[in-house]
């Protein structure tokens, strides 16, 4: 079952945030790669993987998105802009649409690099706002986005979207109707995440994200470049969400505004606040869990209780109902999500521990 | 030529004239303080310093350099630092990264060194570290490198935000009320403390009401009352003076 690989990757994280040790740190998270890597050859078919894919698509969102608003503090609620923004580059430029059959991992960088652009171009104007402001603007490009690509008729097919997306190739090899690749794929695009992620983290421009976030007026007498530094943090989260975008348009060998609406924004913020905002671990085990619920835990549920009870509900239209409640019982039992900043505190002890034997 | 310099520097706040034709030359490597009661434009000379506000009218230069229409990051980058009246930590964050924070434009790694971790960018973060330490130990609190600023006593958040303001290698340092709310003991410990930091080579500009604490401290010292300065000379100048006598006691009946 789907649980299965689920449970064991969100018990690994929260080992990983248990341990002090940075060696133990490694060596789970190292465990935990082997696992989903080498897990496929002995069990599960291809709805798990298609399912996990999915979840790891979503995870890179989440890391994407905790960059901007978990270490820079900018409350964005139009991320999925910037996703949709990923998928239609591979949807206009590998389709049929206007006969371009640009190679799949091209536009992963070019996809990359146009949600950042994108991203920076968002933040010029608008970063000057703060807080509630900002939150307000980011909504409108958000909707914004979707509504461009819906009316591009001409561009972007309009409403009924592009379909019939190239099948991406691998040296030659076809990735054909499986979606095992689209797993791996997005498994080393996690991997990478969080590396930058953490990269970012003890970095110079981490340390004036986190001073940006506190106190804006103290970082900048610091002689932090305030709209730089937020200019970076919405660019380089963007680019997180262009590359998700790339790979959920090839796997669904679909594109349409209607996928990339305020739900997907919601959603992405849900899963940082669910999981502890600003803490990386946390964040994956966060998003892990709404598109596990999503996408595993509510259809069966459904049919569970139609057998049950000899009904034909569809839970699936409360979904939000779920969503909000899961997040309403965090708020109020456990505020600062399920796996909060132990972590950096951990580090901070760790990196004393080094020195010491330095 | 002086390191700060201002010359007749007006700011106005709708009707009220908040700093009002003020003219002042802090020298390289004084103890300079502004005194004054409350109200009478101390905090705000300080903030029109680091463009928090913008002066209406006047000059001021920074070793000079005019800072007229500079932005406060912009200051910085000049060699000027402040701590402030009301403690603005980065809270959430152990005392070790807000000074780490402070080291900012000593640090020249770009966004691709903080994106792949780079050499740069580990050498930089290994030797801001260092100095952090440093600097902790400097201002009298190694010991609380990994605690939350929050967490910390109040004499100890003073102390981290003078060790920040001081991680920028500032030429000019602005204290805002450094004494204030610290025991007579903290205070003693401060007064070594600010010449020690004169004695490394920087220029330290206070405001203060512990007149005690200025008076044996500053070389120089200015009074500013309703935002006019009334007085500049050295301590025992400014202990006669009749106007700053009227100005803290009240005009002679």
């Amino acid at each position: 079952m789907i649980y299965a690989y689920a449970f064991v990757a969100i018990a690994a994280c929260v080992a990983i945030e248990r341990f002090h040790n940075r060696k133990a740190k490694i060596a789970i998270a190292l465990a935990l790669a082997a696992f989903l890597a080498v897990g496929p050859r002995f069990y599960g078919n291809e709805a798990i993987f298609s399912v996990l894919a999915d979840a790891a698509v979503y995870v890179m969102l989440a890391l994407g998105l905790n960059i901007v608003v978990g270490f820079a503090g900018l409350l964005d609620l139009g991320y999925a802009a910037f996703f949709a923004i990923g998928a239609y580059t591979y949807g206009m430029l590998a389709s049929p649409q206007f006969g371009l059959h640009l190679p799949f991992w091209a536009l992963l960088f070019l996809a990359a690099a146009l949600a950042a652009l994108f991203g920076a171009l968002l933040g010029a104007p608008t970063l000057r706002l703060h807080g509630d402001y900002l939150a307000i603007v980011t909504l409108g490009f958000g909707e914004i986005v979707p509504q461009i690509f819906q009316n591009l008729t001409k561009y972007t097919g309009g409403p009924n979207g592009i379909a019939a997306l190239d099948v991406p190739t691998f040296f030659g090899h076809s990735f054909g109707a499986s979606v095992m690749p689209y797993y791996y794929i997005a498994l080393v695009g996690i991997v990478l995440a969080l590396w930058i992620s953490r990269n970012l983290r003890e970095s110079r421009l981490g340390r004036a994200w986190m001073a940006i976030r506190e106190d804006e007026l103290a970082a900048k007498h610091a002689g932090i470049d305030v709209l730089r530094s937020k200019l970076a943090a919405f660019a380089i989260g963007a680019s997180f969400s262009g590359i998700g975008g790339v790979l959920f348009a090839a796997k669904l060998a679909l594109v349409s505004p209607d996928l990339f609406g305020f739900q997907v924004s919601v959603l992405i913020v849900s899963m940082l606040v669910l999981g502890g905002m600003g803490n990386i671990v946390g964040v994956v085990v966060g998003s892990l869990i709404l598109t596990i619920v999503n996408s595993a835990l509510l259809p069966q549920l459904n049919s569970l209780v139609d057998a049950s009870f000899h009904t034909t509900v569809d839970l699936s239209n409360i979904h939000f109902l779920i969503y909000g409640a899961i997040l309403v019982g965090i708020m109020l039992f456990r505020p600062e999500g399920l796996l909060p900043n132990r972590e950096r505190r951990a580090e901070l002890r760790n990196s004393g521990e080094v020195e010491a034997e330095a | 030529m002086s390191l700060l310099d201002l010359v007749e520097v007006t700011k106005r706040f709708g009707a009220l004239t908040a700093v009002s034709n003020v003219t002042l030359k802090v020298e390289e490597g004084a103890i300079f303080g502004i005194i004054g009661p409350n109200g009478a434009g101390k905090s705000t000379l300080f903030n029109l310093l680091t463009a928090i506000y913008r002066f209406d009218e006047g000059r001021i230069s920074v070793d000079g350099t005019s800072i007229a229409g500079l932005t406060t990051q912009r200051i910085a980058r000049l060699g000027v630092a402040r701590t402030f009246q009301n403690l603005r930590l980065f809270g959430n964050a152990s005392a070790l990264t807000n000074v780490m924070v402070g080291e900012h434009l000593a640090l020249h790694s770009n966004i691709i060194d903080s994106l792949l971790d780079t050499a740069r960018e580990r050498r930089e973060r290994k030797e801001a570290e260092r100095r952090a330490r440093e600097l902790l130990r400097f201002v009298g609190i190694a010991g609380v490198d990994e605690h939350f600023a929050r967490n910390l006593s109040y004499g100890t958040q003073r102390r981290l935000e003078i060790a920040r303001a001081l991680a920028a290698r500032p030429r000019l340092l602005l204290l805002d009320e450094p004494a204030a709310g610290l025991n007579p003991s903290e205070k003693q410990d401060l007064l070594a403390l600010i010449r020690a930091i004169r004695d490394t080579g920087a220029t330290v500009l206070l405001i203060e009401h512990d007149m005690g604490l200025v008076m044996n401290l500053c070389e120089r010292i200015a009074v500013l009352d309703y935002g006019e300065k009334i007085a500049e000379g050295t301590p025992s100048e400014i202990r006669e003076h009749p106007r700053v006598i009227e100005a803290y006691l009240g005009a002679p009946a």
